[in-house]
């Protein structure tokens, strides 16, 4: 009977020593896939490189990835959230913070936040990202736009490559300069100024927004929490990209079909396009696959512009979309202290200056470094300061689908611009309007 | 003439997607001409380099096979008591039919929550089950049509000289209706095969990703990966486009229930 107490109390003793010696998994949802092409494994190898350093660094927490699709991270949490599923790490979207807010599935981060020196906060808290993230998220790096456009081309029609057009008015005065019928066929070949009107988010974010907010308007109204789009300014706004297309046809009629990189990256690479706009800093690299730029991708200090370079497009200050991925802990997470501290290791300097991903650092400190000093770093860095997010509104979705609807029965059937804004804005309403 | 002027017009109509994909499949990235300046295989070369396409190709055929060995038992069991029972309720049979027009993104939250409760989440079980569940109206349908045709006597018979129900099933009808087995199976497999929705609400775990997972990943933040999307597209389709060419005719019979001659 003893030896038998002993046994248990033995076994006892071994499973309570398992319990409090026993690791704590955290599970980390990212979208890199690392069959889908170098740019997913590039970013895949930085989170393996991140995670196996994290666990050096912390024995008693193991890390495991999840994958999900990038356009269902912020859709997933949330379903998963109602279902009762949890997550730890989740990478996450300032668009949906609107929705995440409501919902209440993702965790506020500020009793974090708060513990962090003033130096670290505001290596952060320069770029509009911040604002855009916090408190649901901490951005990992920039996504921002610029004007992309080819130098041989101005130097070709007469224009200087050094000097880019600082307002609207120059901006339409170069684009009917470079609209150019090489062959002579009565037919434009190289068009003056790309856009993108097509079904997607793209057109709100970076053909309609910047415009509207350039002539000082709203896409919707936090107080009310209306859509606001078919103001003055947005009537402005649409006829400004109406007229680039008929009445100065600088901008191909084809932009408003295809998808954003078809019509912008491709159709630059292409050489159909002598300037494109809203060209997103994840895009530097295919600019020097092409032979178009030299040594700044990856950036170095001897980067040089040689055939493309960018401009940030002259709107007003802040009327720039920009905007980020950003890394939230699930609210359902069994592990958040842990959770917080593999994020806070993510993003030391020396790892975010290593990450991918978006190409623009997040961090004040690395814009030091010799290699983002150059001209056309400088620039990005003009557009990264120069953005805003989009208006927190839980039907964002909504919104961005109503808008670009509105924009292609304008441009593609000439419908009359005040009605129709005014139209898709009272449908909008109707059914969102103070919710 | 006109009727084939219509049947080209259809043809080119259904056709012309599968074969700008297979253009811009085998053209250089960044080609955007109708006619490729050169041929490549580098977006082939790059998807089979990668062994986690492998690995997405093994976890579909796993839940496709899976899905068929699960489904079409079941179907047969529940196409053969509709057909040859009476019951209470069975006049309402015909709401086989309505329930796949549910749309199953209503269900998808309570699903899920059910399924993890189950201990099914991040499982390719779960996925088996779930296209289990989702194709049998359907089938036990489809199988209730052939069963319906097997005249009742040759079973009757087999039962008085002594055969179990099972055994008659098996021994006398199930031979006779091939066609409708072939059709329910290529049918099942098809529709699980190029299944995403369930894929996406139940799979996170890198590992046990499925096929329309991992070509849906060519469409990123960035862009969209063409060349990678489309070669990885056309391999997809090689599968469930042999088994239809191969039972092509039963599967044709199968779907308007007539036996083959």
């Amino acid at each position: 009977m003893r030896k038998l107490l002993l046994v248990g109390l033995f076994l006892l003793g071994c499973y309570l020593m398992s319990v409090a010696h026993a690791q704590v998994t955290i599970r980390v949802a990212h979208f890199y896939d690392p069959a889908a092409g170098p740019a997913h494994q590039m970013n895949l190898k930085w989170l393996e490189k991140v995670k196996e350093g994290f666990e050096k660094a912390n024995p008693g927490i193991k890390v495991e990835f999840e994958w999900i699709k990038w356009d269902e991270l912020d859709l997933k949490s949330l379903r998963d959230f109602r279902a009762g599923i949890s997550h730890d790490v989740i990478y996450s979207s300032p668009q949906y913070y609107g929705l995440h807010s409501v919902a209440k599935d993702l965790l506020d981060l500020s009793p974090y936040i708060e513990k962090w020196s003033k130096e670290t906060l505001e290596d952060f808290t320069w770029s509009p990202v911040w604002t855009s993230a916090f408190p649901w998220g901490i951005p990992l790096g920039i996504h921002t736009r610029t004007i992309v456009y080819r130098r041989d081309l101005y130097e070709k029609v007469g224009l200087d490559p050094n000097k880019t057009p600082e307002n609207l008015e120059e901006l339409v005065e170069y684009s009917k300069k470079l609209t150019q019928d090489t062959d002579g066929d009565g037919k434009t070949d190289i068009y003056g100024l790309g856009m993108y009107f097509g079904p997607s988010r793209a057109t709100i974010e970076l053909y309609f927004a910047p415009y509207l907010w350039h002539f000082d308007g709203e896409l919707w109204d936090k107080e009310t929490k209306k859509a606001t789009f078919a103001s003055e300014a947005g009537i402005k706004a649409a006829q400004f990209l109406f007229d680039l297309i008929y009445t100065h046809k600088v901008t191909p009629e084809w932009s408003m079909s295809g998808t954003y990189d078809d019509v912008i990256l491709l159709s630059f690479l292409g050489e159909k396009l002598a300037q494109a706009e809203g060209y997103g800093s994840y895009w530097i690299g295919p600019l020097e696959e092409k032979g178009w730029i030299k040594g700044l991708f990856p950036p170095t200090p001897e980067g040089q512009a040689l055939i493309a370079d960018v401009y940030p497009t002259p709107t007003k200050y802040k009327a720039q979309f920009t905007n980020a991925w950003n890394i939230s802990i699930h609210a359902l997470s069994e592990h958040p202290d842990e959770s917080f501290k593999f994020i806070e290791y993510m993003i030391q300097p020396e790892l975010l200056y290593e990450y991918p991903d978006a190409g623009l650092p997040v961090r004040l400190s690395l814009w030091d470094r010799p290699e983002f000093k150059t001209p056309f770093y400088q620039k990005w860095q003009i557009a990264a300061r120069n953005g805003r997010p989009m208006p927190p509104t839980a039907h964002y979705g909504d919104l961005a689908d109503t808008v670009a609807a509105c924009l292609q029965e304008i441009f593609a059937a000439k419908a009359p611009i005040p009605e129709t804004l005014k139209k898709f804005e009272d449908e909008y309403n109707s059914k969102f309007a103070g919710e | 003439m006109w009727k084939w002027v219509v049947v080209a017009l259809i043809s080119f109509f259904c056709l012309a997607p599968l074969l700008w994909g297979l253009k811009v499949s085998i053209a250089p990235q960044y080609d955007t001409s109708l006619i490729p300046r050169r041929f490549t295989s580098e977006h082939y070369r790059y998807i089979f380099s990668r062994p986690e396409f492998f690995q997405y190709l093994k976890n579909s055929v796993v839940v496709s096979l899976g899905t068929v060995a699960f489904a079409l038992p079941l179907s047969l069991l529940g196409g053969y008591a509709l057909a040859r029972f009476n019951f209470p309720g069975k006049q309402f049979s015909f709401l086989f039919l309505v329930f796949p027009l549910l749309p199953l993104i209503a269900v998808l939250v309570p699903l899920v929550s059910f399924l993890n409760r189950l201990g099914l989440y991040n499982k390719l079980s779960a996925l088996i089950v779930v296209n289990t569940v989702f194709n049998l109206p359907l089938t036990v349908w489809m199988l209730r049509n052939f069963i319906m045709e097997v005249p009742a006597e040759i079973e009757e018979a087999a039962l008085v000289d002594g055969c179990s129900r099972i055994e008659a099933l098996l021994r006398i009808s199930v031979p006779l209706m091939i066609p409708g087995l072939v059709a329910a199976t290529v049918f099942i497999f098809i529709t699980t095969w190029n299944n995403y929705l369930y894929a996406s609400a139940l799979i996170t775990k890198p590992s046990l990703r499925v096929l329309p997972q991992g070509i849906l990943a060519f469409i990123g933040t960035w862009g969209t990966y063409w060349g990678g999307l489309t070669a990885a597209g056309i391999v997809t389709i090689i599968p469930p486009l042999t088994l239809f060419l191969l039972f092509q005719r039963w599967f044709i019979a199968g779907l308007f229930g007539q036996m083959l001659k």
